[in-house]
């Protein structure tokens, strides 16, 4: 039995040959960023890109550090290379809303000159304004004007002072307003003289006082009529003044952009505007000297003429393809600014700022899913805009109503814009678990492989790509070793001889590193020695658990043992992850047994440390064992299993095979080798099932041994399935070759337990019974004795104490 | 300021009205202050006349904006200079940090009194040159009790600030060089053409103060026209009248002022 699940040396270990390469060094290859194929994602990608329908956005899944991002932009360009550059956008003033303003379309590359257009416009208009104003011919038609309303006031009021005078009084314009006084010889009467006029004079004096007042009254409630009618004269004048002034200005914009449907209407209101204003451009102030920002130094009239030019694709030779670094709402959709203004906030559209979506329209948006699931409101914003097929910018405090400061509701902008989320897979299982709209916004999946098969054809694009790797981030070359040892190792990272990892991001780290101690050994290339010492280092600087785990086990504080033998009781193992790193723990499992109901108790779990997927594996036991012994009596025992010395949780059911060894072995009160280690799950049929870090668990054993010294006898049993997935260090390769350590591989609980007891398992012959002798012979046998036990207990008139007394 | 010659202008003074249409003046006043580089008082001038009128028991004042009658008294009256005096202090301040020329500011009271002056009484000054508004000498005209105004500065500058073909100074030279000094100052400060007119009531003298004006212009290289006028028949004073209300006039003889006016 032993010499057919022992595993032979070459089986431990996927070998690169470095002469099978093909080449000397990396530094000879076609390097590539990345890997072609007909793959499925590659597929999807393509397909999602080209299909230009509502909802056929993509999600690229796969794990962090394969490369996705790279390799999905890399794509993505590749497509927007070949498509048309976008149209321009931008925000100008709406005349008849303020509160809205208008978003105008300009073919791409003309929304550039269009601003530049309209801002020399701006710049020239209250030059062009004021020397039309001053000039002769206005100055005069203005002087004629105000002159007939002054000399109108003038003739009345002077035939008012003739009528005063006439009557010896005087009209007198005082701060108080005007007022008559008597005179005589030509100066106003002084209160004593006017008393010691006749009483009868006085009174015809304040009579006529009092006419000429009634008189003056009515002349001078008239005079903001006469005013009114100078004012809309003047006004008049104005516009006709104005229009003339800035028609000039205009002709040469609606020659330019005359073509285009939105801007002609837009520069008619604009006109319209500045004529009806002229007077505020009259009287604006000059331009400060050294105030450089052109903008903020206008006045809210000017300010209100230019154009915030939002999509500026000038500089874009094809489709813009946008990655959002940082997804938040307003960087996303863009937002309304504030400025302060006399302790006030403020706005107007020159201060709409774009988002990564308006500079992606017509084009390809990536964002990381993760980020923008995280920044508050921006995937609801997301959705809402894909959804509309609109860009609405809205302020996230205005949703919430945490502002009151005015705001503004900018036309919404239509847009065709391609979104790549780009994530995790859980993420993009949740989001169509959860979220009813996500399959409607994203119809297309691209799952990104984690690894990729290992065959010739791919060893050696692999080595292009690792290349491709070690010129982008600048490190000496590989030579043929040390690509075959990269190579090795990228199997072991993909838990899969048979496999290569895609995890691009940990190569190049490991790239990175290697090329240092090569620097180091000063090496001119990265040898298979500093690919070695750069794992090396790497495990080493994470290893400080893995290490005091061992020294715990060495010191006896934890119990391991590895050379004798025991009942119920085996080693089970199990992998501890640490962030990246996970090394392998071996576990003592014990069990114990008494007559019982049938009851198998996972201690684990009692004590809330067992996951749920530990459980079911001890469950499984249950139904072996009846299924197995029980066919025809009851399972009448009750049995305890238990993690020894286990602290943390226990989850997974990789411990399951040893876990229902133990319990044998602890029924058959036969005892089980400790040189052995024994890593799977069982089915109810007691069939042995792949288990995962099979390596990691395989080599925390054989640390163990080594470091009590290897004896010969030691070994671990893995489960035959996972022979594939043996990718050993070379020291535990080596050792097996020595004859030292031993690897089996078991398909059964039977070859598990003939192993570890050195019995025969047994199988039932034609009567149904197992060989004496057997190991399941005495399990039966013991289980058959529990059974009888229990009818004893249940028959009539038993006592519980007679019991005890036999 | 240093170095001044014996009767040139020390200082230019600005007669103000409790009303708006000062503020040219005063604005005018202070462009010529700057180009002679003097300092600028403005002086506000209570009307004795309007304290008469207030001090019968039946006047009413009638408010200029609306029309709306309501009690004239002397207190009401007070208060309303007051108030008056405050804004053109506070007018006279900001346009003298404007065009940046030291100012002052007081008012002449009713009684002939003049308060918180920062300097010795403006109008007894014999260095004042009095800015007055074409259109004020017409109401003062009228008004018994501002006439004197017009005779007490020894230089005089007529403008009329509203107007917009302002751009030609003519001196009416009578052979003071302080007076042409600052005619020139001011033409060359403001951009302004000069024109002298120069007056004598005699051959001999009109040609001796045509020579004076040319050579004093020529040595300075300052552009005028310079050209003379007899004093001696009647049509003389005609002449000078026809000038256009556009010139700012510049003058030291204030019998002419007066019959210029009057």
């Amino acid at each position: 039995m032993q010499d057919t699940t022992r595993l032979e040396v070459g089986k431990l270990r996927w070998h690169c040959d470095p002469d099978q390469l093909g080449f000397e060094s990396s530094d000879e290859l076609d390097a590539i960023e990345k890997i072609d194929g007909t793959r499925r994602w590659s597929e999807a990608l393509k397909f999602g890109v080209s299909m230009r329908r509502a909802g056929y956005n993509i999600f690229a899944i796969g794990p962090q550090g394969i490369g996705k991002h790279h390799i999905t932009r890399h794509l993505v360009e590749d497509r927007a290379k070949a498509e048309p550059i976008p149209e321009d956008w931008c925000y100008v003033y709406n005349f008849s809303d303020p509160h809205k303003p208008n978003a105008l379309r300009l073919p791409a590359k003309r929304g550039r000159a269009f601003k530049n257009d309209v801002e020399h416009l701006i710049a020239d208009l209250k030059e062009v304004v004021v020397a039309t104003f001053e000039g002769e011919d206005y100055r005069s038609r203005r002087q004629m004007i105000e002159q007939e309303i002054s000399d109108h006031q003038e003739s009345t009021m002077s035939e008012i002072e003739k009528e005063a005078s006439s009557q010896s009084l005087m009209l007198l314009k005082t701060p108080m307003g005007f007022a008559f006084a008597p005179v005589a010889d030509g100066e106003v009467i002084q209160p004593q003289d006017f008393q010691k006029l006749p009483a009868e004079e006085q009174r015809a004096i304040e009579q006529k006082i009092e006419t000429l007042q009634e008189k003056l009254q009515k002349i001078l409630q008239q005079v903001p009529l006469w005013m009114r009618q100078v004012q809309q004269r003047v006004r008049d004048l104005n516009r006709e003044t104005a229009s003339f002034a800035v028609t000039g200005l205009f002709d040469g914009l609606l020659q330019d952009y005359g073509d285009l449907p939105e801007i002609p209407e837009h520069l008619g209101t604009l006109k319209a505007d500045i004529i009806a204003n002229v007077d505020g451009i009259l009287q604006m102030p000059d331009k400060v000297p050294g105030d450089d920002d052109q903008q903020a130094s206008q006045t809210p009239l000017l300010r209100r003429y230019g154009v915030n030019l939002i999509v500026d694709n000038a500089e874009n030779q094809h489709a813009p393809v946008i990655y959002e670094d940082n997804p938040t709402y307003d960087r996303l959709l863009g937002k309304v600014e504030h400025r302060s203004e006399m302790g006030t906030l403020v706005t107007d559209f020159h201060l709409i700022r774009p988002g990564a979506i308006h500079a992606a329209n017509q084009g390809y948006l990536l964002i990381d899913a993760q980020r923008l699931l995280s920044r508050p409101m921006a995937y609801e914003g997301l959705k809402q805009t894909l959804r509309s097929g609109t860009i609405r910018i809205e302020s996230l405090a205005d949703h919430y109503g945490l502002v009151s400061t005015t705001s503004l509701e900018p036309k919404p902008i239509p847009h065709n814009v391609k979104i790549v989320l780009l994530g995790e897979r859980m993420l993009y299982y949740l989001l169509s678990a959860y979220d009813p709209e996500f399959g409607e916004l994203f119809k297309v999946v691209a799952d990104f492989d984690s690894e990729i098969l290992r065959d010739q054809k791919s060893l050696g694009q692999y080595s292009r790509l690792i290349a491709g790797l070690a010129q982008k981030a600048d490190i000496k070359p590989l030579d043929k070793t040390g690509m075959a040892r990269l190579l090795e190792h990228s199997a072991r990272l993909a838990d899969d001889s048979s496999k290569l990892t895609m995890h691009a991001e940990t190569l190049r780290e490991i790239l990175v590193e290697a090329d240092y101690w090569s620097d180091a050994a000063k090496r001119k290339s990265v040898v298979a020695a500093d690919i070695d010492k750069a794992v090396e280092k790497r495990d080493y600087r994470v290893d400080r658990i893995r290490e005091q785990t061992q020294e715990h086990i060495l010191n006896q504080v934890i119990t391991i043992e590895t050379d004798s033998k025991s009942v119920g009781q085996l080693n089970g193992l199990s992998v501890i992850g640490i962030g990246d790193f996970s090394f392998g723990r071996p576990s003592r499992i014990t069990a114990r047994v008494r007559l019982g109901s049938g009851d198998v108790v996972d201690i684990e779990r009692e004590a809330k440390l067992g996951g749920p997927l530990h459980s079911k594996g001890v469950l499984i036991l249950s139904g072996f064992l009846g299924s197995r012994f029980c066919v025809d009596y009851p399972l009448s025992l009750s049995a305890s299993l238990v993690f020894e010395q286990s602290y943390g949780g226990v989850d997974g059911d990789s411990a399951s095979a040893g876990e229902l060894i133990a319990l044998m072995s602890a029924i058959a009160d036969l005892p089980l080798r400790q040189a052995y280690a024994i890593t799977g799950s069982v089915d109810q049929g007691g069939r042995v099932q792949a288990i995962g870090g099979v390596n990691q668990k395989i080599e925390g054993f054989f640390d163990i041994c080594r470091k009590r010294r290897l004896s010969g006898e030691q070994g671990v049993l893995i489960p035959a399935s996972n022979k594939r997935h043996l990718m050993l260090r070379h020291d535990v390769v080596e050792a097996v070759e020595a004859g030292k350590f031993h690897i089996y591989a078991i398909e059964t609980v039977d070859q598990g337990i003939e192993l570890l007891s050195g019995l025969p398992a047994g199988s039932r012959d034609a009567t149904g019974a197992f060989p004496a002798g057997s190991f399941n012979a005495a399990v039966a046998d013991k289980l058959k004795s529990f059974a009888d036990a229990r009818r004893k207990f249940g028959a009539p008139g038993h006592q519980a104490g007679e019991t005890q007394g036999k | 300021m240093e170095g001044r010659k014996r009767n040139e202008p020390g200082h230019i003074v600005a007669p103000l009205q409790a009303q708006e249409s000062s503020w040219a003046s005063l604005e005018f006043a202070a462009q010529v202050a700057k180009a002679l580089e003097v300092e600028l008082q403005g002086l506000l001038l209570e009307d004795e006349e309007a304290f008469a009128a207030a001090s019968l028991p039946f006047t009413k004042a009638i408010s200029f904006q609306s029309g709306a009658v309501r009690n004239f008294d002397i207190v009401g009256l007070e208060a309303a200079y007051r108030a008056s005096a405050s804004r053109a202090k506070a007018r006279v301040s900001t346009i003298g940090v404007q065009h940046a020329v030291a100012c002052s500011f007081s008012v002449l009271n009713r009684f002939g009194k003049q308060t918180s002056s920062s300097s010795s009484d403006v109008l007894e000054s014999s260095t004042a040159l009095l800015v007055i508004d074409r259109r004020q000498i017409e109401q003062w005209r009228r008004q018994s009790n501002r006439k004197w105004l017009l005779g007490v500065a020894p230089i005089y500058l007529v403008c009329n600030p509203v107007s917009t073909k302002q751009t030609r100074i003519r001196l009416l030279y009578e052979g003071k060089r302080e007076t042409l000094a600052a005619a020139a100052k001011i033409s060359t400060s403001l951009s302004f053409t000069l024109e002298v007119l120069t007056l004598a009531d005699n051959r001999d003298t009109l040609d001796r103060r045509l020579r004076q004006a040319r050579d004093w212009i020529r040595r300075r290289q300052i552009k005028a026209k310079v050209s003379g006028l007899l004093t001696d028949d009647r049509e003389w004073l005609h002449k000078v009248t026809n000038m256009t209300d556009d010139d700012i006039v510049l003058f030291d003889r204030t019998d002419l002022l007066s019959s210029l006016v009057g």
